[in-house]
């Protein structure tokens, strides 16, 4: 019994003694970080299990009263339409709707993810190949190329998008003095209008070129002139050199453009006046999420929305990760 | 082959090379372009005169298009613009410095651990914190303030800034570190002394970046701005353009939309490096 | 003393009015504001700032300013300031955001859709005969109060005036093609034989109608009662009677009259919003005949040079034509200065001086006195708003209340119209979720 306490106090003892040693030595950087860790818990780690939570209830920020936790009934709400179910009874005994839209808004993103990533760094590659050669007026030529970026996430641009690719827009009205008639109105074409939005991020290329230059320019110079010894073409030293010694930073290119792609919101919400546009075919999964949330009040199932789309993003990314090993290379080559 | 025609393929080689550089340039911003001049031609033949260079030229349109709405003026909602920006801009300089120094540089328990937590933030989509946010910050009684778009940036929300200026700082010699220390410094006096200084560059590529997606941010300030008087420039272009996408007033939303970029282009053209800086050390987008 | 500022006020009133307006209605609206500045009700209490907020356009929001003005004049420690939201989404989502967070404008702009939001509105019956003069038939039409009074018998709403829904024309476009304008209570087969004669002499790429098949609730909502069964009732405390067979009917009708070219093709179509003169087909010279509301018609013109003309919706089946409330104001039962809201709210429905700014742009006035006041300076548009109001008196019914949940309604309906317009869903496929959908809005 003496014993056994005697050995608790110790074990106390050095407990505290520990505790006290470990802040000696981490109080300074844990000082430093203090601000970092409390957004951190505050504004990241309890909103994100607090979001879901709420994935599994009925919670409508204008009567919080009636909040009811619900089950899966919000996912089977997303998915039920895929295996043709319209209704069914959630676990509150609340019967609902299966969500129509829900499968279009992912198909949406999906494809504007998978269309404009590509096309964008295949652009940015191409002007940054075309800006690599040693000419004059280089930084003025990158920064002509970089406005649309700079400007692109504005509201403005926005705005001017949907003015220019109207039926009665700037780009029919051009295109008519080339001699095209009876153009569609891109942004009010179910088949078109996704395709603005595509051209839209494309032409916001400037970043993804200035960190290919900036790759392009670690690549030795020595390679190429060997190469060309050798003869090989220029089509040859781009597959054979360029390609290969910058896939770290088409890797890198790639996991940020994704990340950002399935986030775009702001170009979707204005063109489509603040709606999925016309069949839904600009409802991208976050403008969705936002009308679903704050339109319909269905801030539940807007939860269950957003953990469905970093699972989403989560995997992709890891895909994508997986598949470096295959075709990216981080020595020299050959 | 002779020499000298070798040169002067190269010389033609070159002017096409700068021709078409030019020619694609001119498509990339004609849209901007085309903005800039028809916020010069008067309201009615915005759309019917389909050149570039206005027949008629008027400022008409920055005058109907300053008056904004509501009685509110565009001044104030530049005014707020700029007051959010520059607080935006103090609050992650001080917090993610302070951050990226602890985690560049001091060694304490965990910090592996809390570092790797911080790149997989810089992949999360705001989306999966944004209701409970919501909800929290209505708690408080925040939403119609500005706090919700200001305190997340005191508290380093911004990972980007915190990872571009911890390997900023990691690439800073440690000597004068080291002779700091041994001239008795204390580890907050190097952060203030040696640090700070040393990385100018980083900070004002954080501040940059800062300002521009701060000026730029939409969500957050449809979300969390309530009345006009605390409307900012993009929250205010949009209701000036309406839900419907259409104004009468086409010739002032252009004007506005104008003026708004402008600081976006004052602060590219003097502040060229730092962007490309940013953008080729961590990918930080525009 | 009083007095005396009171009349120097004004002088500051006539010269402001002068500067920001037509000479006769700054007149008409000097005289009507000397009359009434003594009968209205005092206000007792501390100096106070309104928030008030409503949608609309740039040129209504500036006559409410204008008013606005006018009250501050009358009520020197009320601060009004206005907050227009633009169009009627907007309006709500920011309104919905605000009440959650409890930062609500005092004073609301509603439309039929107030009982969505009864929980946040102050009863006015207690600021009756106080601050709200709005009691007596002479200063106000009592039937204007029916619609605004919930199931608990308390008044929750101020009309701001009564309207209802017209078809607007283009005479200057149908005049040029030489056919005959359309006459009043024509029955649908009329309407739409009258549409193909229209076609054969317009010119290329103008439709005769606006689609108006689901762009909106109303028209579909007047067609299903006109069949007898009605989208949403007060029956039983809110009751459909909506059926599978009537959606078809209806978009059957517009589907055909897409076919033989009747109104424009789908791209055209969905180019403009049809939220307002400043995105509508008609306004553009694509289409030439549009339904619109009548309180609308005014500011559809001012942004046109074709003159317009108004003429009724088509007749047939069961009486289905509302003349109703167009607007509302309420009170946030969470205002600090309800007091001094309620003043507002009776100044901008009873004062003739108002009245004589605002005209009827939120809908003819419910009080006599400003009818009166505004009746001598009736435009050619307001004559036409009252003609339709007599060629429909024989088939005028209560308004029905809206289907619950309008805005998402309306989304709804938009994509079901998109989809049959573009081909994607045919007339039978739409007609079931139209009614699975209508069935979703009243169980949520």
């Amino acid at each position: 019994m003496a014993e056994s306490a005697y050995k608790t106090r110790l074990k106390n003892e050095s407990f505290t003694a520990g505790i006290s040693r470990f802040f000696r030595r981490n109080a300074v950087a844990y000082m430093f970080l203090a601000p970092w860790l409390i957004g951190l818990f505050v504004l990241t780690l309890y909103p994100m299990g607090y979001s879901l939570w709420l994935s599994f209830t009925n919670y409508d920020f204008t009567k919080p009263a009636n909040t009811q936790w619900i089950g899966l009934g919000n996912y089977e709400k997303m998915f039920g339409s895929m295996v043709g179910v319209s209704q069914f009874t959630a676990l509150n005994g609340q019967v609902m709707t299966t969500d129509p839209y829900y499968i279009q808004s992912l198909t949406v993103t999906l494809t504007y993810v998978f269309t404009s990533v590509p096309l964008k760094l295949i652009f940015a590659l191409a002007v940054a190949m075309l800006l690599k050669q040693k000419l004059r007026g280089v930084p003025f030529y990158r920064a002509i190329y970089y406005i649309p970026t700079l400007l692109g996430g504005s509201v403005a641009i926005a705005v001017l998008w949907r003015k220019l690719f109207e039926k009665d827009g700037l780009v029919n009205g051009i295109l008519g003095t080339l001699g095209f008639h009876n153009l569609p109105g891109w942004i009010t074409s179910p088949q078109y209008a996704l395709g603005t939005l595509v051209l839209l991020s494309v032409w916001q290329f400037g970043s993804s070129m200035i960190i290919f230059l900036a790759g392009l320019k670690q690549i030795p110079e020595e390679f190429y002139e060997a190469a060309s010894v050798d003869g090989a073409t220029p089509v040859r030293q781009f597959f054979s050199i360029t390609l290969p010694l910058l896939s770290p930073v088409i890797l890198f290119n790639l996991v940020i453009q994704i990340i950002g792609a399935f986030q775009a919101f702001t170009q979707a919400y204005i063109i489509g006046g603040g709606k999925g546009g016309v069949l839904n075919s600009t409802l991208f999964y976050t403008l969705y999420l936002y009308i679903q949330g704050w339109t319909y009040h269905e801030m539940g199932y807007a939860s269950a929305m957003a953990w469905i789309l970093l699972l989403i993003i989560g995997v992709i990314t890891a895909l994508v990760f997986r598949s470096s090993g295959l075709w990216v290379s981080y020595g020299v080559g050959e | 082959m002779g020499s000298v025609n070798n040169v002067k393929s190269t010389t033609v080689r070159h002017a096409f090379t700068h021709l078409f550089i030019i020619a694609l340039g001119v498509i990339m911003i004609y849209p901007v372009i085309w903005m800039i001049f028809s916020s010069f031609k008067p309201n009615n033949t915005i759309f019917s005169d389909p050149g570039l260079i206005p027949k008629a030229l008027t400022i008409d349109n920055y005058i109907t298009g300053w008056q904004g709405y509501a009685g509110t003026t565009f001044g104030t909602f530049f005014a707020n613009s700029l007051l959010i920006c520059t607080v935006a801009i103090v609050g992650n300089l001080i917090s993610c410095t302070m951050a990226a120094y602890a985690f560049a540089r001091l060694k304490f328990t965990g910090s592996g651990f809390w570092f790797a937590v911080m790149l997989l933030t810089l992949m999360l989509p705001a989306h999966v914190t944004l209701v409970p946010r919501y909800i929290l910050f209505n708690t408080f009684g925040w939403v119609g303030t500005y706090l919700p778009i200001l305190v997340p940036k005191f508290l380093a929300t911004d990972a980007f800034f915190v990872f571009l200026l911890v390997q900023f700082i990691r690439g800073l010699p440690t000597e004068v570190e080291e002779a700091a220390i041994i001239d008795g410094c204390s580890k907050v006096g190097v952060f203030l002394r040696v640090i700070i200084p040393l990385s100018v560059p980083a900070l004002v590529t954080t501040a940059l970046f800062t300002f521009l997606w701060t000026w730029d941010d939409f969500f957050n300030q449809l979300l969390y701005l309530t009345s006009p008087d605390t409307y900012t420039v993009s929250r205010a272009l949009r209701t000036f353009v309406g839900d419907a996408g259409a104004v009468a007033n086409w010739g002032g939303a252009l004007a506005m939309a104008t003026l708004s970029i402008v600081p976006a282009f004052i602060l590219f053209f003097t502040l060229q490096k730092y962007f490309v800086q940013g953008i080729s050390t961590t990918g930080l987008k525009g | 003393m009083r007095k005396i500022r009171s009349i120097t006020l004004m002088a500051l009133l006539t010269l402001l009015i002068a500067a920001y307006s037509l000479p006769t209605l700054a007149q008409t609206a000097t005289e009507a504001a000397t009359e009434t500045a003594a009968s209205l009700p005092a206000y007792t209490g501390a100096p106070a700032t309104l928030r008030f907020s409503w949608w609309g356009n740039d040129d209504r929001a500036k006559i409410t300013q204008q008013v606005i003005d006018l009250f501050e004049q009358s009520y020197p420690t009320i601060t009004v300031k206005g907050e227009p939201d633009g169009g009627t989404s907007d309006h709500f989502q920011i309104l919905d955001t605000q009440l959650a967070a409890s930062n609500a404008p005092d004073i609301i702009q509603f439309g039929g859709n107030w009982p969505d939001y009864q929980q946040y509105l102050e009863p006015l019956n207690s600021y009756l005969g106080k601050q709200l003069l709005i009691n007596t038939p002479e200063e106000f039409d009592q039937t204007a109060l029916i619609p605004a009074t919930a199931s608990d018998g308390n008044l929750y709403a101020v009309s701001l005036g009564t309207n209802t829904l017209v078809l607007a024309y283009d005479k200057t476009m149908i005049e040029a093609a030489g056919v005959d304008l359309p006459k009043d209570n024509m029955t649908w087969d009329e309407l739409i034989a009258y549409g193909k004669e229209l076609k054969a002499k317009l010119p290329d790429g103008v439709a005769p109608f606006v689609d108006n098949s689901t762009n909106q609730a109303n028209y579909l909502s007047y067609f299903y009662r006109q069949e007898g069964t009605p989208l949403w009732t007060s029956d039983d405390g809110g009751k459909s009677y909506a059926t599978v067979d009537t959606g078809k009917k209806w978009l059957q009708m517009w589907a055909d009259m897409r076919a033989d070219g009747l109104i424009p093709d789908a791209d055209t179509t969905y180019t403009y919003t049809e939220t307002g003169p400043d995105s509508s087909a008609l306004v553009a010279g694509k289409a030439a005949i549009d339904l619109v509301w009548s309180n609308q018609v005014a500011a559809y013109q001012a942004a046109m040079t074709d003159t317009l003309g108004m003429t009724t919706l088509p007749a047939g089946g069961k009486p289905a034509y509302a003349i109703q409330m167009s607007q509302y104001l309420g009170i946030n039962k969470a205002s600090q200065n309800k007091e001094a809201a309620a003043l507002f709210v009776n100044f901008f429905v009873t004062s003739p001086a108002a009245g004589a700014i605002l005209q009827t742009n939120r809908g003819v006035p419910s009080s006599p006195v400003v009818r009166q006041a505004i009746a001598d300076q009736a435009t050619p548009t307001d004559a036409l708003v009252y003609h339709v109001y007599d060629a429909v008196a024989d088939r005028t019914i209560p308004q029905d209340p809206n289907l619950p949940n309008d805005q998402e309604f309306v989304n709804g309906l938009n994509q079901i119209g998109q989809q049959v317009a573009y081909g994607q869903s045919s007339v039978d496929k739409a007609a079931q979720d139209l009614q699975a959908l209508i069935q979703q809005m009243e169980t949520k």
